[in-house]
């Protein structure tokens, strides 16, 4: 089943980032073993003496994907103004990856600059997919500033922890219907993203999961099947929890030794 | 006069545009593949790096793709 990001169609749920993987030829065929349609990636400043940025480039361009630059390493809302400007002009995109961290422990984006952020790279005709906390207040509020995309954390960057918080991340679903949900950071394990895709999350960016699994093309394939099936169960509708046993064995015509006497 | 190139220090001459000292840098292959710039940390448009003269101390990033999550 088909979705958008931004009026761009996509039939595949996961968002895959290009870091970390042991090599520029794992990352293409993780990338590839995924089925991802889209692929994160940075700018950083050029070191006259190692060119792997050029060679991971080189990679990322023959596998044809649709680009999402991040502001990876932005304190402020001037860093990524710069940054996202710079982005548009190499990558030849609207859409960027917001990201502005506010506390260099756990990378938490900093809500404030966050806000003023989105809102300037917006009237500047950016598409902005916002990485947040799961605070449910800030996700309104970038929603309401014309992101059409939320990319709440499921626990800090790299950590693998898995949704920390399920009953926020519900609850900013629940609150948020017509929104593009995409859980962002902190997966570790496919059942993380199955989880997030029966609450019906519209998909799910990860990076780190793949990338320094011990087999990172087998990985991506596992990621796919699980948000596959989280996606699917979520369609099919969740039976509701109760708090009782109910027999899912008719009892019309149980054996002749079951029946009193 | 000195100006700095993705934090390193370097001496040119006075009213040379962005363009010129880009052009030296390259020639020096220190700029591989694709880059987009900023001055004094503001995105200067590839369209505008002939006519951005360069003042003494100002501050040139050159950024490159690299891989990212």
């Amino acid at each position: 089943m088909t979705w958008s990001i931004y009026e761009e169609e996509l039939t595949n749920r996961l968002l895959i980032g290009s870091a970390l993987y042991p090599s520029p030829e794992v990352m293409s065929k993780a990338v590839q073993a995924s089925g991802s349609q889209v692929i994160t990636l940075s700018l950083k400043r050029q070191n006259p003496s190692e060119h792997s940025g050029a060679q991971i480039w080189q990679h990322i361009q023959k596998l044809g994907l649709k680009l999402l630059p991040n502001t990876a390493g932005c304190k402020t809302a001037d860093e990524v103004f710069t940054l996202a400007q710079m982005s548009r002009e190499i990558f030849a995109t609207d859409w960027i990856k917001l990201e502005v961290i506010g506390d260099d422990y756990n990378l938490q984006p900093d809500p404030i600059e966050l806000l003023k952020s989105a809102e300037q790279l917006i009237a500047e005709g950016f598409k902005v997919l916002p990485y947040c906390t799961d605070d449910l207040v800030i996700c309104q509020r970038l929603y309401d500033l014309g992101c059409e995309v939320i990319m709440p954390w499921a626990s800090p960057i790299g950590t693998g922890k898995g949704l920390m918080n399920p009953y926020n991340l519900e609850t900013i679903r629940m609150r948020l219907p017509d929104a593009t949900l995409i859980l962002d950071a902190g997966i570790g394990k496919p059942s993380d993203a199955c989880i997030a895709m029966e609450m019906g999350y519209d998909g799910v960016l990860l990076n780190s999961a793949v990338a320094l699994a011990d087999d990172p093309v087998l990985m991506a394939r596992a990621f796919a099947n699980a948000i596959e099936a989280g996606s699917q169960g979520y369609l099919a509708g969740i039976m509701p929890q109760r708090q009782t046993a109910h027999a899912s064995t008719p009892t019309l015509g149980t054996p002749f030794w079951h029946e009193q006497v | 006069m000195n100006i700095s190139i993705n934090a390193q220090e370097f001496q040119i001459k006075e009213s040379i545009s962005l363009a010129d000292v880009l052009i030296d840098y390259s020639l020096k292959k220190h700029i591989k593949g694709s880059f987009a710039v900023a001055l004094n940390s503001k995105f200067i448009a590839k369209g505008h790096y002939a006519k951005t003269i360069l003042n003494a101390g100002d501050k040139i990033d050159i950024m490159s793709p690299i891989a990212g999550g």
